[in-house]
């Protein structure tokens, strides 16, 4: 009853805790947004900070600072400016408002933050050459810089406009000059990528009275289930990563060579991987894309996969042989990028294609074969970037379509390694149905439902009680996740049925969930909180178990659904 | 490069021209008609393999007209999909009278990776 109430309370945490970290102040929303798309184009920033007045921080770089960030951590108000480096720091007056004043690089941001004074707040005011940093006394500028802010968490500041010039007091000061902390960087790494660990106090403090043994990592992970169907099933059930894969595109090209790579025991394994599609293999110069679009079973037996796997170990510890056919079936895809909808324009890859892609110039009759190489060549070059932007858009937009997807792949294993002594070697088939809330304008574009099904029978996994041995099993999985969120904002909720049975052994069912959520900060920072136990029996175990609550600070997304 | 003759029946009807593009890809195409000296160009057509209009146009007004004419069909083909082992097939095919010409079809085939222009071309010679 105890540990039901700790959840819920826990959960209203969740829901009450996460919208405030989401406020976290950019200083221009619209363009910080445009500037992280820019992210990968953009050159490192040099900037320098000078302490201009005891009540003002001056940060100037070569131009303005348009996608900076801001937030409070305990008792530091914190600066993020994104793609920059420290060029030079000039301390030389004293402040009322903070007391230290700390510098890190994170990466390929710049995290400025000041240790305020009991009753001091700060903002930031935009420069043609960089911004300010405005300190004053919480009574001045809370009404129009706070927004409720809560110490210890990622604040809230307010964008409206800079603050009266009358805010920002103009009294020399006589505190005794701040302190300048720059730590090194470690074996010449940026001086820790992930966020500054939560304070003392805040949300900090509230989540480790509610939760006395959560995790406060700077990472929180959650258990992030494999729901996916594998492409190439024949691999997964032998366990089996082959180095090279053969994916002939035409009869000419299913040829074989050997490969080799490990298994899941660290065994070294030497074998054949084929991955192909027969009705392509076969036909595929007969399928036009009209057809494709017409025809449901032209659809589902072009994108029916056969892969086959056979290895034979390597080693005198290991000869017996293996086999594994696999195949895997998309029922229906409404994602599937070679299915036309004109009506989701550019979204669509088809229709992308058709308004970006262009023709070469017109090619006179008799024109030299060196000639029309190159002309064709030069267009290639042109149209594969463009249609690299349209499969990415597309994929962007159309990441939570609905499908079904269901795999099959049986196994058997020769010990002695003959042909002749081959068994029944465990099987395994997979489901995935996903759904992508098509028709519902709130959900289409932001969130996702999956439901996956497993069962596999003898499969080997580790034994836990004996470390380098390994247990014999049957194993049947339900799962369900939910997906939601943007790159601003992430949620997940997993539940997963596992039923294994060990060959000779004892038989055990659990029940394991996951919620979890993430707020995006800045654009290395991402505020994380996430939960996760078991429910049912588990080694013994009977009832509800919270098995972990984690929360922190990751520098990259985890829990952003959108490619 | 060499060349592809189309023959035609002088008593037959209009030539047709259908662009084909197979493994389900993408394709953009222009279809262009030529002098005998092969200069001052026409379109017969342009479009994609995707629309509902048919990838197959009439070529000129009359049979005798194209002798020694040429023809040329440009286009781009595109993987929707994209990755590694794809392949692409364009083939052209003419016909007249509802039946294929002698010669035709013309085919170009191969690897896809990502995208590909391709040209191809052929010669009228109107036959008794």
């Amino acid at each position: 009853m105890k540990k039901t109430t700790r959840l819920q309370a826990g959960l209203l945490v969740l829901l009450l805790a996460l919208p405030a970290a989401g406020r976290t102040h950019r200083l221009f929303s619209s363009a910080a947004d445009s500037a992280t798309d820019q992210r990968q184009t953009r050159t490192m920033r040099l900037v320098r900070i000078l302490i201009t007045s005891d009540q003002m921080v001056t940060i100037t770089t070569e131009s303005a600072i348009s996608d900076a960030v801001s937030y409070i951590s305990g008792e530091r108000y914190v600066v993020v400016i994104p793609q920059a480096v420290v060029a030079g720091v000039n301390s030389d007056l004293a402040s009322r408002f903070f007391t230290n004043l700390q510098i890190d690089q994170r990466g390929e941001d710049v995290a400025i933050s000041f240790l305020l004074k009991p009753g001091s707040v700060g903002r930031l005011e935009p420069k043609s050459n960089g911004l300010s940093v405005v300190f004053a006394a919480s009574d001045r500028l809370t009404s129009q810089n706070t927004g409720g802010a809560v110490r210890g968490e990622p604040a809230a500041f307010s964008t409206a406009g800079p603050a009266p010039s009358d805010s920002v007091n103009e009294t020399p000061a006589v505190a005794p000059a701040p302190k300048l902390d720059m730590p090194a960087p470690v074996n010449g790494l940026p001086n820790s990528a992930a966020a500054p660990a939560p304070q003392p106090g805040g949300l900090s403090a509230l989540l480790n009275n509610l939760f006395p043994g959560a995790s406060d990592k700077v990472t929180a992970d959650t258990t992030n289930v494999d729901l996916s169907v594998p492409e190439s099933p024949a691999f997964t059930v032998l366990g089996f990563t082959p180095n090279t894969v053969i994916r002939p595109g035409s009869p000419k090209a299913f040829a074989s060579s050997l490969l080799s790579g490990l298994d899941q025991n660290g065994n070294f394994q030497s074998g054949l991987a084929f991955d192909f599609t027969p009705f392509m293999l076969i036909n595929g110069e007969n399928i036009t894309i009209k057809d494709y679009n017409e025809h449901y079973l032209t659809r589902l037996l072009s994108r029916t996969q056969f892969s086959f796997a056979s290895t034979k170990g390597a080693s005198a510890d290991d000869t017996a042989t293996r086999l594994a056919a696999g195949l895997n079936i998309t029922l229906w895809d409404k994602g599937d990028p070679r299915v036309y909808h004109p009506q989701r324009g550019d979204d669509d890859v088809l229709q992308c294609f058709a308004n970006s892609l262009q023709l070469p110039p017109i090619i006179a009759p008799n024109t030299p074969q060196a000639d029309i190489d190159k002309i064709n060549a030069g267009n290639k070059a042109t149209n594969d970037t463009v249609a690299d932007a349209c499969r990415d858009r597309a994929r962007k937009a159309n990441w939570n379509r609905s499908s079904w997807v269901f795999a099959y792949a049986p196994s058997w294993i020769s010990k002695a390694g003959d042909t002749n002594g081959y068994k029944w070697n465990g099987g395994a088939v997979w489901t995935s149905v996903a759904y992508g809330f098509e028709g519902i304008s709130s959900l289409e574009r932001i969130a996702q439902l999956i439901f996956h099904a497993r069962y596999r029978s003898r499969e080997r996994a580790p034994d836990p009680l004996n470390a380098g041995t390994f247990l014999t099993q049957n194993s049947t999985f339900f799962g369900a996740r939910f997906r939601a969120g943007s790159p601003k904002f992430g949620l997940n909720f997993e539940d997963s049925f596992i039923r294994t049975r060990i060959l000779g052994g004892t038989t055990d069912t659990i029940n394991r969930f996951s919620v979890g959520a993430e707020a995006r900060i800045s654009n290395n920072l991402y505020f994380v909180i996430s939960s996760g136990g078991n429910l049912g029996a588990d080694n013994g175990q009977k009832g509800f178990v919270l098995t972990s609550f984690k929360y922190g600070f990751n520098p990259k997304s985890q829990f952003n659904p959108q490619p | 490069m060499a060349e592809n003759v189309v023959l035609l029946k002088r008593n037959g009807s209009v030539p047709q021209i259908e662009l084909t593009f197979g493994f389900a890809q993408f394709a953009k195409y222009r279809i262009l008609l030529f002098d005998e000296q092969g200069r001052n160009p026409v379109e017969i057509a342009h479009g994609i393999n995707i629309d509902a209009i048919p990838d197959k146009f009439p070529i000129g007004t009359s049979v005798a007209a194209l002798d020694g004419h040429f023809v040329t069909w440009q286009a781009v083909i595109a993987s929707p999909t994209g990755g590694p082992g794809q392949q692409f097939s364009q083939k052209a095919i003419f016909t007249q009278d509802d039946s294929t010409c002698p010669n035709s079809p013309f085919t170009q085939a191969g690897t896809l990776t990502n995208t590909i222009t391709t040209f191809d071309q052929a010669k009228f010679q109107v036959v008794e």
